[in-house]
């Protein structure tokens, strides 16, 4: 890959690297408190001393951009982890097998895929409840077609090939076909499908906040502050814009990012 | 000579076309018909015939690729081998020559003993005398799995037997030409000493001087590592060059057989005849 002239990886990775930077910073340090509230300081223009104002309770909107950012950026890592995993198992189990067990998987996987994915995580969560570790688990779930599809195709192609044959005759075992000789031939099609999924992620988080089904307050996430934020859009835009511009920053780092992977392995 | 390798007897065999919730009926139609035939020890046996005369059936069929066949096929070694005709999907893409290589030793758990490597053996040649009866003591060195530093001496020295530098194990695929390909693949089959290999046109996805040489190499490794070979090839000319028993195959029927010297000097099939004469 010739990272050089690859400027979709590049610009993708720089913006992606600094916000990693000031997200991991936010884990530990914030310049200020994003829970406590101050009544002197409410709805402060953004300043020296707040980068991006106040918000209604006299929080400074930076450091909870900052740690709204980091939850999503958690949250979205989860998400993809987890229909990764079973993405993976799923599809190539599918595609390298075949038969009615992979009929029925893909049936159960387009179903899924017909109803957006925030309707369906907002039945789960009326079900089973609210709180990061449901979202995480309702994403997740909804998230595994996409991947499971990905999977399945490539191994559907690569199993009739003559060098999984081959490896069958040198008397390499199922398994070892299926992840150490199948599975690394999906990883150019499986890593921009990741940094996809890794932004619909972030956004199905923050839409669920601003629908109130997320993040509970006072837990900064930046769903919840665009919703908040939307009452003050006159008196204080800086609220909204803050909170807004992290989001596409994001979403538009990963974007990046993941056209300049697609670009790079096309290449190959 | 003499000692049969493989003997096939009476091998009809079928295919099924995908009917499965398609709207279509699933057929079964046979594409081989009562095939007998013998490969016996240092045998390079060649498969003759035009396209879909079932001449890659039977091959899989042998190597158990394909489950729907009845009569008879009896192999008299273990692990048999293939080289297949496309040298670029035959490699996986996403591992270097050298781990291909090496995964054939690992799948297989190969020993030293297995690959018959004497430099491997501690200085202790009392212990290939005692065959069979060895103690658990003394047996240690050459019936245990090869570490890792051992298989990578074994993919060196087959990379060099097949005519490729050492740079090469780091190498991957898409890298190599055609007929370097072709090496490694080659390198792959016969790596964990196969003593039978099916060679499914081999060459014919290479241009002319490259064939020459993979031929050489092909008869280079049946003396070092005393195979037999089933040669599969659409050239007869191919053919006269390297084998020395011929099967002609026309719709799934084996319609001549002999030394490939009686069956070119005096043909006795009409397909056969036709086959000479396109050849010329």
């Amino acid at each position: 890959m010739k990272i050089r002239k690859n400027a979709y990886f590049v610009t993708g990775g720089i913006l992606s690297g600094i916000l990693m930077a000031v997200i991991l910073t936010g884990f530990f340090w914030t310049p200020y408190s994003t829970t406590a509230m101050n009544a002197a300081e409410k709805m402060k223009a953004p300043s020296f001393r707040h980068l991006l104002g106040t918000d209604n309770f006299g929080r400074d909107v930076f450091s909870r951009v900052v740690s709204g950012a980091g939850t999503s950026f958690l949250i979205a890592l989860m998400v993809v982890a987890i229909g990764c995993f079973f993405g993976i198992l799923i599809g190539s189990l599918c595609g390298y097998y075949g038969g009615i067990a992979d009929l029925v998987l893909m049936r159960i996987c387009d179903t899924i895929t017909a109803f957006p994915a925030i309707l369906l995580a907002l039945v789960i969560i009326s079900v089973v409840g609210g709180g990061s570790g449901n979202i995480v688990i309702a994403l997740g779930i909804l998230f595994i077609p996409s991947f499971a599809r990905v999977v399945r195709t490539q191994f559907a192609v690569c199993r009739s090939q003559n060098y999984i044959s081959s490896a069958k005759l040198m008397g390499v075992s199922g398994p070892r076909i299926l992840f150490f000789h199948i599975l690394p031939n999906t990883f150019s099609v499986l890593l921009p499908s990741v940094t996809i999924g890794f932004n619909n992620a972030v956004l199905a988080e923050a839409g669920m906040s601003f629908l109130g089904i997320g993040i509970q307050p006072p837990q900064a996430s930046l769903g919840s502050m665009l919703k908040d934020s939307q009452t003050y859009l006159r008196s204080a835009p800086w609220y909204a814009l803050g909170t807004g511009l992290a989001v596409v920053l994001l979403v538009l780092a990963f974007s990046l990012l993941s056209e300049g992977i697609q670009q790079g392995s096309r290449r190959q | 000579m003499g000692n049969p390798i493989l003997e096939v007897s009476h091998l009809n065999s079928f295919y099924t076309s995908e009917g499965f919730l398609r709207g279509r009926k699933a057929r079964r139609s046979q594409v081989l018909h009562d095939v007998s035939f013998t490969v016996e020890e240092g045998d390079i046996v060649g498969l003759v015939g035009e396209s879909g005369s079932g001449k890659s059936t039977l091959a899989r069929c042998v190597l158990g690729m394909i489950k729907d066949w009845n009569g008879e096929i009896r192999h008299h070694t273990k692990y048999p081998q293939m080289v297949f005709q496309d040298p670029f999907s035959s490699l996986n893409p996403a591992h270097t020559v050298g781990w291909i290589l090496e995964e054939a030793l690992r799948a297989r758990k190969c020993s030293a003993a297995d690959l018959d490597l004497t430099d491997f053996q501690e200085g202790n040649s009392s212990a290939t005398a005692s065959d069979g009866k060895r103690s658990s003591g003394s047996a240690g060195a050459d019936s245990s799995p090869l570490n890792h530093a051992q298989r990578q001496k074994v993919v060196l020295e087959m990379l060099s037997r097949v005519g490729l530098s050492e740079g090469y194990a780091k190498r991957y695929p898409y890298e190599l030409s055609g007929g370097q390909r072709q090496r490694v693949s080659i390198a792959a089959a016969v790596i964990t000493r196969p003593r039978f290999v099916i060679a499914d046109e081999p060459v014919s996805a290479l241009d002319v001087t490259i064939q020459a040489q993979i031929l050489h190499l092909l008869d280079d490794l049946k003396d070092h590592y005393r195979l037999s070979y089933l040669f599969i090839s659409h050239d007869l000319n191919v053919i006269y060059q390297i084998c020395n028993k011929v099967l002609v195959m026309q719709g799934g029927i084996i319609v001549e057989k002999g030394g490939v010297e009686q069956v070119y000097r005096s043909p006795q099939h009409e397909y056969t005849k036709a086959l000479l004469k396109a050849a010329e």
